[in-house]
């Protein structure tokens, strides 16, 4: 059974954020982790890197797959999931919770705003899912 | 769907290099929907390998620099063999290239003719190889996750890159033996060359012709034979210039 977070938004390319006071935190959604299958590695970036909203900003490695994973709202990165270079399959287990990508300090909090609600991203990926595709 | 029509190119032997440049040329204009989706056949024009986006190189790098100390040192009379490798977009383990046939399909991640599940779209994908090898007279089966098998030998592969909203899958046929031997620095997807199994060796000109007919019939779609635009070569000289024959792409991790 496939879980939408309801305390966050999401990027129609399956990415989530959620603030927390003048931070927030992003990671990918229990959809994304289920169409990536077993996650093997992921690529994540500095601290101090800065993104645009919608930037590459980590890869995620599974069966073969490298795929790009975007920030969902700008900012500067303040921390990365240390964990995941050793459990990979955080992402898979926990997308949500332990399996976060990175913690940043967004630029822009009004992007948050317009990102898709826990109720719009599922009817997403329900239509996406009774078409077949994405 | 976004596109009725895809497009089938035949770019016969090129480099590793060349062949990696034009793979994200596509990819790029796909991004910006200005080519259709497309599926390349191909093969390398000398052996090779190509290496997965995310897999280290270091066990080879210093291989190397151990190779050219020797050769400093004790001044034979050859140069060790310099292995040619070219970093791919595409995850995985690397690959040996030389005697097999290679495809690319490159289609938008909002085509629905394509899972976007990555288990459901590898299946998808390798019934177009197997129905080729049909054609061929050889009988092959799916072995899940991304492999072709012939009895219990793996003879074709795959791998992808999803970015930009568009899915690069890049497979390969092992048709005959790659012509180097298998580099143990390099962790490798271990494929077994057809000629091997069934005693003769398969044109490659044949093998395009029935690979593309088996995507035709797997995929369901209409696949016109084209070629690449002028905008997508001189986008493939450039990221063959500027990235495919760096160090600093190839030997990035």
């Amino acid at each position: 059974m496939v879980q939408y977070a309801k305390d966050r938004h999401y990027m129609t390319s399956h990415e989530w954020v959620k603030l927390e006071g003048d931070e927030a935190v992003a990671g990918i959604s229990d959809f994304a982790q289920h169409e990536l299958s077993d996650v093997v590695y992921v690529d994540l970036p500095g601290v101090g890197d800065v993104f645009a909203q919608g930037e590459t900003m980590a890869t995620v490695e599974s069966v073969k797959a490298a795929s790009d994973i975007y920030i969902p709202v700008s900012g500067e990165i303040i921390a990365v999931n240390e964990r995941l270079s050793d459990a990979p399959q955080l992402v898979n287990e926990d997308s949500f919770g332990t399996g976060w990508l990175v913690r940043l300090r967004p630029s822009n909090p009004e992007q948050y705003d317009a990102l898709l609600d826990a109720d719009a991203y599922e009817k997403q990926c329900q239509e996406a899912v009774q078409q077949g595709g994405h | 769907m976004l596109f009725a029509e895809w497009r089938l190119i035949l770019t016969g032997a090129s480099n590793a290099y060349v062949n990696m440049a034009i793979d994200e040329a596509t990819l790029i204009l796909m991004a910006e929907r200005r080519v259709p989706p497309s599926v390349r056949i191909y093969y390398y024009d000398a052996p090779c390998y190509t290496v997965g986006y995310l897999q280290s190189v270091s066990r080879l790098q210093s291989m190397a620099r151990h190779a050219e100390r020797v050769y400093q040192s004790h001044g034979t009379e050859t140069l060790p063999d310099t292995l040619v490798y070219v970093r791919r977009l595409t995850g995985g383990q690397s690959c040996v290239h030389g005697g097999d046939l290679a495809y690319s399909l490159i289609v938008s991640l909002a085509d629905t003719l394509i899972p976007s599940n990555v288990l459901d779209s590898y299946e998808r994908i390798s019934y177009g190889v197997i129905e080729g090898l049909r054609l061929l007279g050889v009988d092959a089966r799916f072995a899940p996750p991304t492999d072709v098998l012939v009895d219990r030998w793996p003879v074709a592969t795959a791998a992808q890159a999803r970015r930009q909203g568009v899915l690069l899958h890049q497979g390969t046929v092992a048709l005959g033996p790659p012509g180097i031997k298998r580099e143990a620095a390099l962790p490798s997807v271990m494929t077994t060359p057809l000629s091997e199994l069934i005693g003769t060796q398969i044109d490659f000109e044949d093998a395009a012709k029935s690979l593309a007919m088996g995507f035709r019939s797997a995929l369901g779609v209409d696949l016109s034979p084209g070629i690449l635009f002028a905008k997508e070569k001189r986008l493939a000289r450039q990221l063959l210039r500027d990235k495919y024959m760096q160090a600093r792409w190839n030997a990035m991790r």
